[in-house]
């Protein structure tokens, strides 16, 4: 056995780059298999592991989903986004058909209807019950007014206000009436929930990189010897750091897998009760579909989530790491 | 092959574990380093491979300084020797085999078939091919010193580096030991290793460093001027 020339071993390996590349990948599958194989070694340590960081991700997770059926069901609400408009007494017959045509061809508009006096009258009294107070009147004080429902996709506040100045340049138009207010509520009260959904989803974040990073810190304890004796052998630092990486990848997996679970379940079990909810105000709430897209999106994150955290650790550790 | 030009090593303002030692080694020799506990043995043995850096001096292998060597670049230069330490440092959670397989592993140059023979080959050097499945807690001292040294040998390196290879030894088996190093030694493998064990330096007639208080005192063939 006679020893090798360093220089003969580094010309082999220039004309031999494949060589290098296959065990590259060699011990990339290694790497990968012997750190699931160390997780599931201790099973009850992992399960703990992978529920913290599911129960971290499924909390985002979920109120996205929630957030969503919120949102496609405020769409629904149309009774306060209509738009009264009243016209002057002296207006003709005529111009009111037109007007309600024209008004009906708007693309923001979904309908249009044309509410007579006498109409409103009987409406008044039906109400108010005022059937006796209203026949010592002269005259009917109702104008014809015209009540305009917008289309579906009027859904912000600027949307409608747009929709409202438009109506209020017809000429004729006396007044119109909105009521903006509670349109402006519903979408504040959307926006700030995705503000704080977003705030809450870097948040969890963060406590999923940490619960990864310590995991991945423990496992380096444990194996100092074995990581001393690699480096004082000739390891690289990428061929120490790569099994905690596929470790980190691990965890991110498993993580985001036992997310979707537990995310099934809350769904489960609050639809039905958000559903009553909505419904009570005229809606419809449903939790939209999950797209395959957005599951692999989000084991995805999680992934990146798991290795990045093994890196922040790994790398500050093998530092301290000197061989003895 | 290995050159120390002044060398130092201090490890605090008033510690000098080592100071200006010079001397060189070629290759193909088989060289003792002796001295009390204490001396700078093992400093210098760890010098070589860049285990410790140098605080002074200059330290030359195969022909490249390595004084200022990048931290990318170490554990090249670690491949270059087989280190066979005192308390053997194997792996309890592989086998014999994956144990001596791991320097052939991490330098990703040598498929599977070509680590198989290669480490089978080693064990069969040590004399414990039948052993390769073993699990290393399982086997004696002497059989795991072995094991260490069929690591050390797998990647066929330049340079063997010992420290005190038979300190849990008997002296039959650390006889066994030397003898292993002898026949490395022969095949052109230099060979360096650090020893407190007189009795079995006396028996080997080859070049002794001997080392007190962290100098060199000694250097010659069977010069014992820095006796214990």
């Amino acid at each position: 056995m006679q020893p090798k020339q360093p220089q003969r071993a580094a010309r082999v390996l220039k004309k031999r780059p494949l060589l290098r590349l296959k065990n590259y990948f060699r011990h990339h599958l290694n790497a990968a298999s012997f750190s699931l194989l160390q997780i599931l070694k201790s099973p009850v340590a992992t399960l703990l592991t992978v529920a913290t960081i599911g129960v971290t991700l499924a909390l985002p997770l979920s109120m996205i989903l929630v957030l969503s059926g919120i949102q496609s069901a405020t769409e629904q609400w149309q009774h306060p986004t209509q738009v009264s408009i009243f016209l002057p007494p002296e207006t003709r017959s005529a111009t009111i058909d037109e007007l309600t045509r024209q008004i009906g061809q708007w693309e923001e508009v979904e309908q249009v209807v044309h509410m007579t006096p006498a109409a409103a009258l009987e409406e008044f009294k039906s109400f108010t019950g005022l059937d006796d107070a209203l026949a010592l009147l002269d005259d009917n004080p109702f104008p014809n007014v015209l009540i305009i429902s917008p289309a579906k996709r009027v859904t912000d506040p600027q949307q409608a206000q747009a929709l409202v100045d438009k109506v209020a340049a017809i000429p004729g138009v006396d007044k119109v009436e909105f009521d903006l207010q509670w349109v402006q509520r519903i979408h504040a009260l959307v926006r700030a929930l995705q503000y704080a959904l977003f705030v809450l989803a870097l948040l969890l974040a963060g406590a999923v990189l940490f619960t990864i990073g310590n995991t991945i810190r423990l496992t380096i304890h444990s194996r100092r010897d074995e990581i001393e004796l690699v480096k004082l052998i000739g390891a690289s630092d990428a061929f120490v750091r790569r099994p905690f990486l596929y470790g980190g990848l691990w965890y991110g997996f498993l993580g985001a897998f036992f997310a979707w679970i537990l995310i099934g379940l809350i769904i489960y079990w609050m639809n039905t009760p958000l559903a009553q909810l909505v419904q009570l105000y005229g809606g419809v709430f449903q939790v939209p579909d999950v797209s395959l897209g957005y599951i692999f999106a989000s084991i995805l994150f999680s992934i990146f989530l798991g290795v990045l955290g093994a890196w922040l650790t790994v790398g500050r550790h093998l530092r301290f790491l000197a061989p003895r | 092959m290995i050159l120390f030009d002044h060398v130092s090593k201090r490890y605090g303002p008033d510690s000098h574990a080592l100071h200006d030692i010079s001397f060189q080694i070629e290759q193909g020799e088989m060289v003792f380093v002796t001295g009390r506990s204490g001396a700078g043995k093992s400093t210098l043995l760890k010098l070589v491979p860049l285990l410790e850096q140098p605080s002074g001096g200059r330290i030359v292998v195969n022909g490249q300084s390595i004084g200022r060597l990048s931290r990318r670049r170490i554990p090249l230069l670690r491949r270059q020797f087989g280190m066979i330490f005192q308390n053997h440092r194997l792996l309890n959670d592989r086998t014999v085999f994956d144990n001596v397989a791991l320097p052939l592993i991490l330098s990703g140059t040598y498929e599977p078939p070509e680590i198989s023979r290669r480490v089978r080959a080693a064990l069969d050097k040590v004399g414990l091919l039948h052993k390769e499945k073993a699990i290393p807690e399982t086997l004696s001292s002497g059989e795991q010193q072995r094991v260490g040294i069929a690591r050390a040998v797998v990647n066929r390196p330049l340079v063997l580096l010992a420290d005190e290879p038979t300190g849990n030894l008997d002296p039959e088996l650390s006889g066994e030991i030397f003898r292993l190093f002898e026949k490395f030694n022969q095949l052109g493998v230099t060979v360096v290793i650090a020893s407190h064990d007189l009795t079995l330096i006396d028996d080997q007639r080859h070049r002794v460093l001997v080392l007190r208080g962290g100098r060199l005192v000694g250097d010659s063939f069977h010069d014992r001027s820095g006796p214990h």
